[in-house]
């Protein structure tokens, strides 16, 4: 579903970002990416999701080179970054139509798609008052629920449980279960441990830019915790 | 007090830190737009305090254009600032983080409201001093200290301003916070304001030819309401300094007074105006689908229409065209009686002038880019080309502007008899001219974007893409006056506007050429 080869990203001044990155996932996968901060987390999302050009290696998305064959890339995608700022011009209802004419959702579909997961988030009662009006939790909530409507095969998330009411963190985790039946994957990244150990089937940590662990995630943690193989490649010790 | 100080340079910089060349800010930005507000002052003091001392002097009524320039120096004030109060006063966005340190709201809200007082100041001193100097040049009584009592006045007057532009962007503030159409509610009474300044500019220009004979009547208008301008006169030219204390104290106390119950209650204030009540009780309908440039362009609408000061800020340009029109088919009659007296005075390139100045202020797209702020993520990954994205924004700024024009073009056409050759070429120019405007503002904007202001205000009156899109064309009516100037004899009307016209094609071809080049990697790069 998605692979990243030889990816690199220098910010002005030389400063590298990522360093030499390449992944896989597979269809049907959830993926933790996993690194403290800075680490170059949040570069490679917005990478993938073409938001951010870089300089060298490839991304491909559903076989979409994101480069070259740019628009079909995005279309498989929904990419959420870690603090969704949405138009706040807009009523809830307005921005949901906005993104489905974006995506080209048909009429019927689009209205099946919001009824399900708005009325699963607790939000339809409030699609017809402007954003600009919600509470942080809400507009996480509608950010999630723009990108669910897409049914995208890859669903990009950073920080995607920051914000969220335990409710609504547990419908999520639900969604992603079903999307990954379906045959769609989940690329995302967390500071949340415990989250990324329990959900994941396979998890990358990154350090500096670059890659210092990859695999399936009851491999890789082992005997131990996630936690702990973590902080022992950061160098912190145990403690 | 180092608080207070620290409080006051955030401010202030706050309200002035807005021009951006390319991404890094320079430190002359805040003195850029100080000198842009100090330039206009001084050139609309000179012109008017020279046209009335001309008028005033015979009579040996002077002091009444120190009474009326000090009128002036509030109405600027005050139309400089007013949204500035609405933003940084009362719709900051750092309420949050300003009210969780240990500062007392007293206290905050005193810097911000100084912070405007000194923003004010610029415009204050600058349409006192010339008008002070053309009033000495003219031989007004009072001698060179009349200069020093005018600065030192000036400090005091400016305390009027800032109060009324405090009272109306706590009410502006208050609109937005309480009415479901909020955004349409401010902009009306925005509108309202403009209309007032319009129609006083047009009082103040249409009696500047006659302001010799109307002097009492003057001075009796201003015995009234007006009595504090008219103890500035006094006090300051005509030597009576109790006139000038009690100037003072008539514009410190009211100040005080609101400023002190606006900042005792500051904290309660700016946490109901910020508190949203989302509604709960929508039902999901039946949901109809548009195309990817439909929902482009009403994203584009929206995003205009929802903030007042986006419409009030290039929908001035859009009103003034079609007013245009209609005022000179009203007039018509004394028009055409004007043109008989002025031998051989040319029309349509004068017209075209004004057409073009209107349309310069229509900057639409000067912002686009910037007002989508934090929210840019959501364009750039969506599956759209970048040339439909830009595209659409241009649409936008079109699809408003060609209406307008076209109607101010027909009632313009009602109300002259010009030759069908001008009147064909008169709409091809300003339709180019448009044409030229559309992808200029928004090709300055992606060069200069400011996806970080503080508020929509600073993205839409300040910014550095703003400024350049409405002068920038102006420029280029340079051309066209020289052209008139020179070659009006030997090409006609019909051959300046047609010469014109291949210029702006040019232009705008230019323009287009640039923004389909560049555009799409700059807006690529816009976040990072």
């Amino acid at each position: 579903m998605l692979r990243i080869e030889h990816f690199s990203k220098t910010y002005s001044k030389g400063v590298k970002a990522v360093d030499d990155l390449s992944l896989h996932i597979a269809p049907g996968e959830i993926f933790g990416f996993i690194g403290h901060n800075g680490a170059g987390k949040t570069t490679t999302l917005r990478a993938v999701a073409g938001v951010m050009d870089f300089d060298q290696g490839s991304i491909a998305i559903d076989g979409h080179d994101i480069r070259t064959d740019t628009l079909a890339a995005k279309r498989a995608t929904a990419f959420l970054p870690d603090n969704p700022d949405l138009y706040d011009f807009l009523t809830g209802i307005q921005f949901l139509t906005f993104i489905g004419d974006i995506y080209q959702i048909p009429g019927d579909a689009r209205r099946n798609l919001i009824e399900k997961y708005a009325g699963a988030f607790q939000l339809t009662g409030n699609l017809g008052s402007p954003i600009g009006s919600y509470s942080h939790g809400m507009k996480q909530k509608l950010a999630l629920i723009s990108a669910l409507i897409r049914r995208p095969r890859l669903l990009l998330l950073d920080e995607p449980f920051v914000g969220l009411d335990p409710t609504a963190a547990h419908l999520l985790k639900q969604f992603w279960a079903e999307l990954c039946q379906e045959g769609g994957s989940v690329f995302f990244s967390t500071h949340v441990l415990e989250v990324a150990e329990k959900l994941c089937h396979r998890i990358a940590i990154i350090k500096q830019g670059r890659l210092i662990r990859m695999g399936n995630t009851a491999e890789l943690v082992g005997d131990s915790t996630l936690e702990d193989l973590f902080l022992e490649l950061e160098g912190d010790g145990h403690g | 007090m180092a608080n207070f100080r620290a409080l006051l340079w955030l401010n202030f910089k706050a309200l002035l830190s807005t021009m951006r060349v390319g991404r890094k800010k320079r430190s002359f930005s805040g003195l850029g737009a100080l000198a842009l507000v100090a330039g206009l002052s001084v050139y609309i003091s000179g012109l008017y305090s020279a046209l009335l001392a001309q008028q005033l002097a015979p009579v040996g009524a002077l002091p009444v254009l120190l009474v009326l320039m000090s009128l002036v120096a509030v109405i600027l004030g005050f139309f400089f600032s007013l949204f500035a109060a609405q933003g940084v006063v009362f719709g900051a966005k750092d309420n949050d983080l300003m009210l969780s340190l240990p500062i007392s709201p007293f206290v905050l809200m005193l810097s911000r409201t100084l912070a405007l007082y000194l923003e004010n100041l610029v415009s204050t001193v600058f349409v006192l001093l010339p008008a002070g100097v053309i009033y000495l040049w003219y031989g007004g009584p009072g001698g060179w200290p009349v200069l020093p009592l005018l600065l030192v006045s000036a400090l005091f007057l400016n305390l009027l301003p800032t109060l009324l532009t405090l009272i109306v962007g706590f009410v502006l503030a208050w609109l937005s916070s309480r009415f479901p159409k909020k955004a349409l509610a401010s902009s009306l009474l925005q509108l309202l304001l403009l209309a007032l300044i319009l129609v006083g500019a047009f009082w103040l220009g249409s009696a500047i030819n006659n302001v010799g004979n109307a002097v009492p009547a003057i001075l009796a208008f201003f015995q009234s309401w007006g009595r504090p301008f008219l103890m500035l006169a006094n006090g300051v030219g005509g030597g009576e300094p109790l006139q000038l204390l009690g100037l003072w104290v008539l514009c410190l106390i009211p100040f005080l007074a609101v400023t002190w119950l606006f900042a005792w209650q500051y904290k309660a204030i700016i946490t109901r105006l910020s508190t949203h009540r989302s509604r709960s009780d929508y039902k999901l309908g039946k949901l109809t689908a548009a195309g990817q440039r439909g929902a482009l362009l009403r994203k584009e609408a929206r995003r205009w229409l929802g903030t007042p000061v986006y419409v009030f800020n290039t929908g001035i340009g859009l009103l003034l065209i079609p007013g245009a029109g209609v005022a000179a088919l009203l007039n018509r009659e004394s028009i055409a009686h004007f043109l008989t007296m002025t031998d051989g005075l040319s029309l349509s390139p004068l017209l075209m002038m004004g057409l073009g100045f209107c349309l310069s202020t229509v900057a639409i797209t000067a912002s686009s880019i910037s007002l989508e702020g934090k929210q840019i993520w959501l364009l750039q990954c969506a599956p759209i080309p970048v040339s439909t994205i830009l595209g659409m924004k241009m649409a936008f700024q079109l699809l408003v502007t060609l209406p307008c024009l076209l109607v101010g073009w027909l009632l313009l056409s009602l109300s002259f008899a010009l030759s069908p050759a001008e009147w064909v070429l008169l709409l091809a120019d300003s339709l180019l001219f448009a044409l030229l405007c559309a992808p200029l503002g928004l090709w300055l904007n992606l060069r200069f974007p400011k996806l970080d202001a503080v508020n929509d205000a600073v993205v839409v009156k300040q910014s550095m893409s703003a400024v350049l899109t409405t002068f920038l064309p102006m420029v280029l009516l340079v051309p066209f006056f020289l052209i008139w100037l020179f070659f009006l004899d030997d090409l006609g009307a019909p051959g300046v506007l047609g010469v014109y016209a291949a210029v702006l094609a040019l232009a705008a071809g230019g323009v287009f050429a640039l923004v389909r080049r560049q555009g799409p990697a700059l807006f690529q790069q816009l976040s990072e």
